[in-house]
């Protein structure tokens, strides 16, 4: 019984969690765009759902595609979408026990993570166009700086906690009683996994992947919009993990009336954490990330938050 | 004709051998391979042809590609089944027989040299010591039989030299950054057994390294950060290469630059006494030859029937072959996969064994003592995003896009009987990413030999043939796991597709942008309109932000480096053809230098 019930709620809970962040994913991009155009100085109403409104409207235009490199652009976004799915699946949001919960590996996040977001550019090059293939191998270009900052920001959590998954990682936090010389660092690297996320085109409407996707129309490009959605919602919850572990409820108790308002309770926090984390995006991409040489300037803060992490971790121990 | 019927008589010679490997290797009949082992049978022939496990795994190996190396690759990889499984002699001299042969014609004068000298030192360095090819006698503490007083303390410093000197050719290693043909050599088949007696080579420095701590552990640490300097050098000469064979021989040489890494690891290990990461570090060490010479295997046997459909195989002639032959396409993108590190395959759980590692190392001192190591991470990290992009513009180039010249647009799939071979090889690289426990339940006897653990069989479960072993005794990857997960969520995602029959979409001819119409005599459209080969490396180069003025200060360096270098050889100079010269005279110098050493060890 306890075996069976425990894979019940698991699979419930993976499922809330995997509509949540789907329904979600767009939104927030939505959010992101809005806060940027209030901070830049123009107006106008929040509209959540506008992006899901441009998304279902494309997705219900009949499909075309080029014929050169066919191939490659029938595949790609469906197969990027299925490895952002599965990432999203081994990421918890509000909480754990989920299913698969051994298997959510940092590194295996990342690689999912970051192997999408470069099919997703591939596209750009599968038609053999121009402009089209030289803002994919920008995009490209600007993903490989970032490999570095990513290698020390999942080498950091390693070197702090025991263990390598995400949910062994908020499981010691929760039960280790000084915790206090590895916050700093797992924030760092929180940092760093938002800053990869921190898309240079991040919210709609970014000029080189529309001009990536010129020769696409109909699901294909609802399904690559929409993936691009997700990997940004999937950088920001992993960094929001990472930066504040307390707020994942644990469900030991199957069943209980109290693990019900426990989990809308979590449900709301990890709204309110995601909104406040999308208004820090906003933030870097008006104020910090405005310029035009925004990937060496992402690669090198993300980098830098990474060694920080490690200074930070390894001081700490030097005197206590 | 005696060509084509000699190849099928060496393919059922190399099978014979695997099948006569396997069987020893497994533990179904340890009897006669312990007699063999201790020299039961007649001595010259154990000095001439002496197997151990831990040889004899990598014969298994060899044996493998020569299967499928066929005629050309013959010579290499049978003096690289004497090189690995010889008497100590016989394999250095068979060692100096597999750089011969993988001698490229257009490589730079006296390539191989390093090398040859280098086997010509391990042979006097093995000969003397009692050596590392013959087994441990049972009730000989091997600690006690490794060290040796003096004597120990010079072979630890002189044996990582020997080891590196001769495998530096063997491995690919090299400092240079370029790209062209005097830097990087096409890879063929026959250099996938060079990479494996590469490896087996370093294993048996982590075998019989002497117990010395100090030496041990900064041994180790020069050994790490040596390694990832050359795999920064070889995933440049990848990005920077112009044909798919040079850029596959950057990545292999990036491949190759990780046993180096995970012996300095393993000499870490047994410096600090660290049993877990050094159980660990061996079975790394074995999973990346194992799986290092499949995966290499595979690529090359589909590279080969690439070049046999679509030509010389040159980036900026080749394109939209993803169009042209898909299915060929389909299987070099998951070896590419295997090879860059997506998550369920083999290069992942390698990359998580490396990643692991390095956190094992030990943190005991203060801040001072990590920075090297965050360095040498951070120097990684950098190589392997420039790796990641060399693939991404082999992928970007030649298999997506429009076809840019005839030659490479007459490209279409091979026909059944080759596919199927191409088909074979990946299916195997799949396996051993799915299944990385059972090679290591095949080579365990080796990986005993070389943690120098008395017994080595631990209790292996059917749940350990699916997980990668753990590095340091706690954390746990199950490939499988994820490989599930994919095709589940990928089901599901398909059945959207179906649902939404996105298979019916129209296709159109690409919008040219307001571009003039292109002229009748190129029916794939204006190839310069396309993403070339150049365009990443540029962009890179934008990117990364190189100074103006470093260019210029690197070159006047290297000019004053290559004054330096005529200038030392000046006397030589006189002399013509004094290259060509020097070459013959290298072997009875190496050989000299080699007795010198002799008279001062013994």
């Amino acid at each position: 019984m306890g075996a069976l019930a425990a894979g019940m709620q698991g699979l419930l809970l993976s499922g809330m969690h995997l509509v949540l962040m789907m329904v979600m994913a767009p939104v927030c991009a939505r959010v992101i765009a809005w806060c940027r155009q209030g901070l830049a100085g123009g107006g106008g109403p929040v509209a959540p759902l506008l992006r899901w409104r441009m998304i279902a409207r494309i997705w219900g235009r009949s499909g075309m595609r080029a014929a050169s490199g066919a191939g490659v652009t029938a595949l790609a976004p469906w197969v990027a979408l299925s490895m952002v799915l599965a990432a999203v699946l081994l990421v918890p949001s509000f909480s754990l026990g989920m299913m698969g919960e051994d298997g959510s590996d940092l590194l295996m996040v990342s690689g999912l993570l970051f192997a999408a977001t470069a099919l997703l550019h591939v596209v750009g090059l599968a038609s053999g166009q121009g402009r089209e293939g030289r803002m994919a191998a920008m995009l490209l270009v600007g993903m490989m700086l970032l490999v570095p900052a990513l290698v020390m920001a999942v080498a950091v959590p390693w070197m702090a906690t025991p263990g390598t998954t995400i949910a062994g990682l908020v499981r010691f936090m929760r039960m280790t009683q000084d915790s206090a010389g590895i916050r700093g660092p797992l924030a760092l690297a929180g940092g760093a996994f938002i800053l990869v996320g921190v898309d240079r085109v991040a919210a709609g409407g970014g000029r080189a992947f529309n001009v990536m996707m010129d020769n696409l129309a109909g699901p294909d490009r609802a399904v690559m919009l929409f993936a691009r959605d997700l990997v940004t919602l999937a950088w920001i919850t992993l960094g929001g993990d990472l930066l504040w572990p307390d707020a994942i409820v644990i469900p030991d108790t199957t069943g209980s009336p109290r693990l019900f308002v426990g989990m809308m309770a979590a449900i709301a926090l990890w709204g309110v954490r995601t909104l406040g984390l999308c208004g820090v995006v906003a933030c870097l991409r008006t104020f910090v990330m405005a310029s035009g040489q925004v990937a060496r300037l992402r690669a090198g803060l993300a980098l830098l938050c990474g060694c920080l992490a490690i200074v930070l971790l390894f001081a700490g121990r030097e005197f206590g | 004709m005696t060509r084509p019927a000699c190849v099928p008589v060496l393919r059922a010679g190399w099978g014979i051998v695997m099948v006569a490997t396997l069987v020893a290797l497994l533990p179904l009949l340890p009897g006669p391979l312990a007699r063999i082992a201790t020299g039961g049978g007649a001595s010259r022939l154990v000095m001439l042809f002496h197997p151990d496990p831990l040889a004899l795994s990598a014969l298994l190996l060899v044996a493998l590609v020569g299967l499928y190396s066929g005629l050309a690759g013959a010579l290499a990889c049978s003096a690289a089944a004497f090189a690995v499984a010889g008497g100590p002699v016989v394999s250095a001299m068979a060692g100096a027989c597999v750089i011969v042969a993988l001698r490229d014609g257009a490589a730079r004068r006296g390539r191989g040299t390093g090398g040859v000298l280098g086997m010509a030192l391990l042979s006097m360095l093995l000969s003397t010591g009692g050596g590392i090819a013959p087994a441990i006698p049972p009730g000989i503490d091997p600690i006690a039989f490794a060290t040796a007083g003096q004597a120990g303390l010079s072979r630890g410093l002189v044996l990582p030299v020997a080891v590196l000197m001769a495998t530096w050719p063997l491995l690919h290693l090299s400092w240079r950054p370029g790209g062209g043909r005097r830097h990087l050599s096409a890879l063929r088949m026959a250099d996938v057994a060079g990479f494996v007696v590469g490896c087996h080579l370093w294993l048996r420095l982590l075998a019989c390294y002497p117990d010395i701590p100090v030496l041990s552990e900064r041994w180790g640490y020069a050994l790490l950060a040596l390694a990832a300097g050359l795999f920064l050098a070889a995933s440049l000469r990848a990005l920077v290469a112009r044909d798919i064979r040079r850029v596959l021989s950057g990545l292999f040489g990036g491949t190759a630059a990780l046993p180096v890494m995970v012996t300095g690891l393993g000499l870490v290990a047994r410096a600090n006494d660290l049993p877990d990461m050094l159980g660990g570090v061996v079975a790394c060490l074995m999973l990346l030859m194992a799986a290092g010479c499949i995966v290499w295997v595979a690529l090359l046997r589909l590279v080969d029937a690439m070049e046999a459909e679509a030509g010389r195989l040159v980036l900026m002639h080749l394109g939209g072959l993803a169009t042209l032959m898909p299915r060929l396409s389909v299987l070099l993108s998951v070896g590419l996969l295997a090879v860059g590190g997506l998550p369920p395959l083999i290069g992942f759980s390698i990359a998580w064994m490396l990643l692991r590692l390095f956190g094992g190392l030990p943190h005991g001192g203060s801040l001072a003592h990590e920075i090297p190591i965050a360095c040498v991470m951070i120097v990684m990290g950098v190589a392997w995003g420039v790796r990641l992009l060399a693939l991404v513009r082999l992928v970007g180039v030649a298999l997506c896009g429009r076809p840019r010249t005839p030659r490479g647009a007459g490209a279409c799939d091979p026909a059944w009987p080759i596919l199927g071979r191409c088909v074979v090889g990946v299916v195997m690289a799949c396996v051993v990413s799915v299944l990385p426990g059972a090679w290591l339940v095949v080579a365990h006897a080796g990986m005993a030999q070389v943690a120098r653990q008395a017994n080595g069989l631990v209790g292996m479960d059917a749940a350990a043939l699916f997980a990668v072993p753990s590095p340091d005794g706690v954390s746990v990857l199950v490939p499988v796991h994820g490989l599930v997960l994919l095709l589940v969520v990928g089901g599901m995602v398909g059945i959207v597709w179906r649902m939404r029959g996105v298979s019916a979409t129209r296709q159109v001819a690409t919008w040219e942008q307001g571009a003039p119409p292109v002229p009748p005599w190129m029916p794939f459209g204006d190839p310069l309109t396309q993403v070339g080969a150049g365009v990443f490396v540029r962009l890179l180069q934008d990117m990364a932000g190189w100074p103006d003025g470093a260019a210029i200060w690197l070159r006047r360096a290297l000019r004053a480096w290559r004054a330096c270098g005529r200038y030392l050889v000046l006397p030589l100079r006189r002399v013509p053809n004094a290259p060509d010269r020097l070459a013959s005279l290298a072997l009875p110098v190496g050989v000299a230098i080699a007795m010198i050493l002799l008279c001062w060890l013994s």
